[in-house]
């Protein structure tokens, strides 16, 4: 039986390494075994300013064909905001002219439109996790080790955050209440059961959390979280989905701990992770690999009618068994928390540390 | 070639953005067969991000099957067969994971061009991220649509406008503009430049865009107000689709390396079969084939020598299911459910299906819903089909129906791996809506893009493999087209088995009813229909006699009409459909 590995979306204490790039080549700040924060600054790139056009046609009232005659720039110059790009010279009281909004490159002036490109600004890469720089990739990023649990998202949305992590989630299916979200929460990291109020949203956003991790989502809540900047990790899935009970057992007593948050813009995918003091090389785990699933292992169930389950694998049978709708398909027995024997295909669950 | 150069077994695989699946051909008493299939999930995301680790994986399951070595120690395919048991002459590999081309049409007008410009894009695996008619002026080119562009550069641009006679200027002043967006950018992260338009605008076009950008110029998508030519630009697509889109999935240069011919996409490699299947027969069939992929979904018809296809891009029913769920009303999906469903539980199960694709059904309400999609996405494929290839201006869109067809062959992971044949066979129905006689196949062992692939290597292997053990017949659907109220007398039948004895009836309008009739068993049968409906065997109303195949569900009788009208009401239309479906299952199911 070839047995396909799992990526942990829960691991405890474990050793983890995360590489971070800069979008076009840049400046490295930083060298391998230096220490950084989260907020520090690890590389910078010059990042090529926007495309803008100006209609001068419509703003001179001109034709387009005239346009050429009233410019007062040439293509592929720099111009500071302010610049006169083109005057038109009308009796009194009609002159117009067009101005620079930007400080900018004039690119071309194509049938009376005016293209033109922003000034470069400054991209800057923040290290995100804690920890050390193990490895500089010149021009390009580097690459931070930290240990501490790792809590893997099954969606996201927003950036990268970091604050303390406050557990409001009593049980894994606790609804997260807009009431619970208050001004002392700026720049934490809230952790709920469920999300289904839109107001927890608003008020978080408004407060300006560090982040929101929660087990499910409602798919009202959902569309509204991609039109803010702040990170959100769903874990479970969405709709009424707890909180796995491991996860929630980890965050309970990582409470009042600094941590770090990615949503969907991250280059790691969206997670939540609390550093730990370094541990040493003997007693941290093994880095964040990907493994093949063994009897005992916890794993969450991915599909309904078990959606959100948590249950332990307690065989793996060597041939296809069939499911209760008759799909045959590798999988494993697990024991759910009931104690109910059920046989989940393997491409049903995932690996909880 | 002869027999000795001929392969004596061959390793084929088709790599889907959903699974990897493979299949051990090889030659038994000299006659190809199929040996063995596995599958795994198709690696093709981060963490592991190469598709050659999923592929590995089937093969090792394969090899556990077949109780043959098949990868070295390096973990690569095994060539040549060395000893009994051990290797294979050959390895071929199909893919279609690579996600489907982004595209940016610019045009002219939003009229005839453009028009025709997705409908080349239609017939490959081509997503139209944005359409741009330059208009007067270029008043349309927001800011915002340029920037888009510079930061997320499309794979391609389609240039396209004019008549072949028509004003030069206007082209080239949008071939100036994309010049202008993509000033400084790396050569190799712009566009391709394909130019579809004015044939006198070529050269002046390709002069101002060439020393920036790979341009390609095509035949004139609308060299006229009344020709429409797109063979050339489906073509050209097709290719840049393999060159840039295939060739960029994780571990191809290895998947390369290791196969005997070019890796052909899953599609082409399909129209290859179907084809072939069309052929086979003399006189030539008519066949539609049909594949509902995770991500993708293909439609091709093949008559004779005429082939005509959709691809329905991004619409599937794992990664593909948000892009169906985009673009048909949450009710259109839900309509094809037996079972109440409460619309925020539907979105949330469709939601959950998308974050993970690979996972499978457990229950039969989840089951039905990924049905609904198939259903959907394939409607949806199925009515660019119509758009393009069946349309006639004097009967309404909603009116339309499919063409008749010899032989409907089906396949696609939300298909095969459904246990009930039922289930599957209401789902055709419901999405294709079939008229007349037609016998209905499914690729049970996921198995006709390797097919087409083994063509490439062994044409006669490819034939023999499909002949003998490549087909599943679900049975033969007799589909009149009419319309008539539930109850009323649509047809009488007569069946004549091979043994001899003879089954009569008289079925009523809104039924699927089933006869027996093994898979490899031919009967004749009977029909009159009522004198307003047409069963496809002469004129309207007229009755005849047909010579059918039986399948795992035997002759199938729908007389819901055509097209197919659910009822309005939401309870009774899921009592009909439990109904459809209950006629259809009650010979119990057979276990995948």
């Amino acid at each position: 039986m070839a047995i396909v590995p799992f990526e942990p979306r829960l691991a405890i204490a474990a050793s983890i390494v995360r590489r971070r790039f800069l979008p076009v080549p840049g400046e490295v700040l930083v060298h391998v075994g230096d220490r950084v924060a989260p907020e520090d600054i690890v590389a910078q790139a010059p990042v090529e300013g926007e495309l803008y056009t100006i209609d001068l046609a419509e703003a001179l009232g001109v034709s387009a064909r005239r346009v050429e005659r009233y410019l007062a720039v040439q293509e592929g110059q720099a111009v500071a905001a302010g610049t006169v790009l083109a005057r038109a010279r009308h009796p009194w009281p009609h002159r117009r002219q067009v101005v620079a909004p930007w400080a900018s490159t004039v690119l071309a002036l194509i049938e009376g439109r005016l293209f033109l490109r922003r000034d470069a600004q400054i991209r800057q890469l923040r290290a995100y996790l804690p920890g050390e720089v193990m490895e500089e990739y010149p021009h390009q990023g580097v690459a931070i080790h930290a240990q501490g649990h790792v809590v893997r998202g099954i969606w996201g949305s927003g950036g990268e955050g970091q604050g303390i992590l406050v557990v409001m989630a009593r049980e894994p299916g606790d609804l997260l209440t807009w009431e619970q979200i208050s001004l002392r929460h700026r720049g934490m990291i809230v952790v709920g059961g469920i999300l289904e109020d839109v107001r927890v949203l608003y008020r978080a956003q408004r407060f300006r959390l560090g982040g929101l991790v929660v087990g499910g989502m409602a798919a009202p809540v959902r569309a509204l979280c991609q039109q803010f900047t702040l990170p959100v990790v769903v874990t479970e899935g969405m709709g009424r989905v707890p909180l796995a009970a491991p996860v929630l057992d980890v965050l309970v007593s990582a409470h009042g701990r600094p941590a770090v948050i990615a949503g969907a813009e991250s280059q790691s995918g969206p997670e939540l992770v609390v550093p730990l003091p370094a541990m040493g090389e003997n007693t941290a785990k093994a880095l964040v690999l990907a493994r093949p699933i063994a009897v005992g292992m916890k794993v969450r169930l991915t599909r309904p009618p078990y959606l959100g389950s948590i249950g332990q694998v307690v065989a793996l049978p060597q041939t296809p068994q069939e499911t209760t709708i008759g799909t045959k398909a590798e999988g494993a027995q697990v024991r759910l928390p009931d104690g109910r024997q059920i046989f989940v295909p393997f491409v049903n669950l995932e690996l909880l540390g | 070639m002869s027999d000795s150069e001929l392969p004596a077994s061959v390793l084929a695989a088709d790599i889907g953005s959903t699974l990897t699946h493979v299949a051990l051909f090889a030659r038994v008493e000299g006659v190809y067969r199929f040996v063995a299939r596995a599958e795994a999930p198709t690696t093709l995301r981060e963490p592991e991000c190469d598709v050659t680790l999923g592929l590995r994986r089937a093969i090792k399951r394969l090899e556990e099957i077949a109780g043959r070595r098949l990868l070295n120690d390096q973990e690569e395919p095994l060539t040549p067969e060395a000893e009994p048991n051990a290797g294979v002459d050959a390895f071929v590999a199909t893919s279609n994971a690579a996600p489907a081309l982004q595209c940016v049409i610019v045009g002219l007008t939003d009229d005839l061009s453009v028009e025709s410009a997705k409908n080349a894009c239609a017939a490959a695996n081509v997503w139209v991220a944005q359409t741009i008619s330059l208009g007067k002026r270029m008043r349309q080119w927001d800011d915002r649509s340029l920037e888009q562009m510079r930061r997320t550069p499309p794979d391609i641009i389609l240039l396209v406008g004019g008549m072949d006679t028509g004003p030069v200027a206007p082209l080239q002043g949008a071939a100036r503009v994309l010049t202008t967006i993509f000033e400084g950018l790396a050569r190799e992260k712009r566009p391709v430049i394909v130019f579809a338009g004015n044939q006198e605008a070529r050269r002046p076009v390709a002069q101002l865009m060439s020393p920036d950008f790979e341009v390609r110029v095509v035949d004139n998508v609308r060299p006229n107000v009344h020709l429409e030519s797109l063979g050339e630009l489906q073509r050209e697509l097709a290719e840049i689709y393999e060159r840039i889109k295939l060739a960029s999935l994780p571990g191809y240069r290895r998947l390369r390396r290791w196969c005997q011919v070019p890796i052909l996409s899953s599609m082409e490699a399909l129209s290859i079969v179907w084809r072939f299947m069309a052929r086979r027969h003399e006189p030539p069939q008519s066949i539609l084939g049909v594949d509902v992929g995770g991500a993708t979904t293909y439609v091709g018809a093949a008559r004779g020598e005429l082939y005509q296809w959709v691809v329905g891009a991004n619409l599937g029913t794992s990664f593909g299911c948000a892009r169906v769920s985009e673009l048909s009303p949450l009710g259109h999906v839900l309509r094809w459910l037996p079972v109440a469903m409460p619309a925020d539980e539907a979105v949330h199960r469709l939601e959950n299906i998308h974050l993970r694709p690979h996972s499978i059904p457990q229950t039969m309400e989840d089951l039905l819903l990924v049905q609904a999609i198939a259903r959907q996405a394939l409607l949806l494929t199925m009515r660019r089909m119509r758009h393009q290839f069946w349309s006639r201006p004097e009967i309404k869109p909603e009116e339309e129906t499919n063409l008749p067809f010899d032989l409907i062959a089906a396949r696609g992971g939300a298909l095969v791996h459904t246990p009930q044949d039922g289930v599957i066979a209401l789902t055709l129905l419901d999405a294709l809506q079939p008229v007349g006689l037609a016998w209905l196949v499914l690729d049970w062992a996921s198995i006709w893009p390797q097919l087409g692939a083994l063509a490439l290597v062994a044409p006669l292997a490819a034939g023999q493999v499909l002949e003998r053990d490549g087909l599943r017949p679900l049975g033969t659907v007799l589909a009149p087209r009419g319309d008539a109220r539930e109850g009323e007398r649509a047809l009488r039948i007569k069946i004549v088995y091979p043994d001899g004895h003879t089954v009569e009836d008289d079925i009523p309008a809104g039924v699927v009813q089933r006869f027996p009739l093994p898979p490899d068993a031919v009967a004749q049968i009977e029909v009159w229909p009522r004198r307003d409906w047409d069963i496809g065997l002469g004129r309207q109303g007229q009755g005849g006699k047909a010579e059918v195949r039986g399948g795992d569900l035997g002759i199938i009788v729908d007389t819901r009409g055509r097209p197919l009208a659910l009822p309005q009401d939401a309870e009774y239309r899921r009592r009909k459909l439990q109904q459809w479906l209950g006629d259809l299952l009650d010979h119990g199911h057979r276990p995948v």
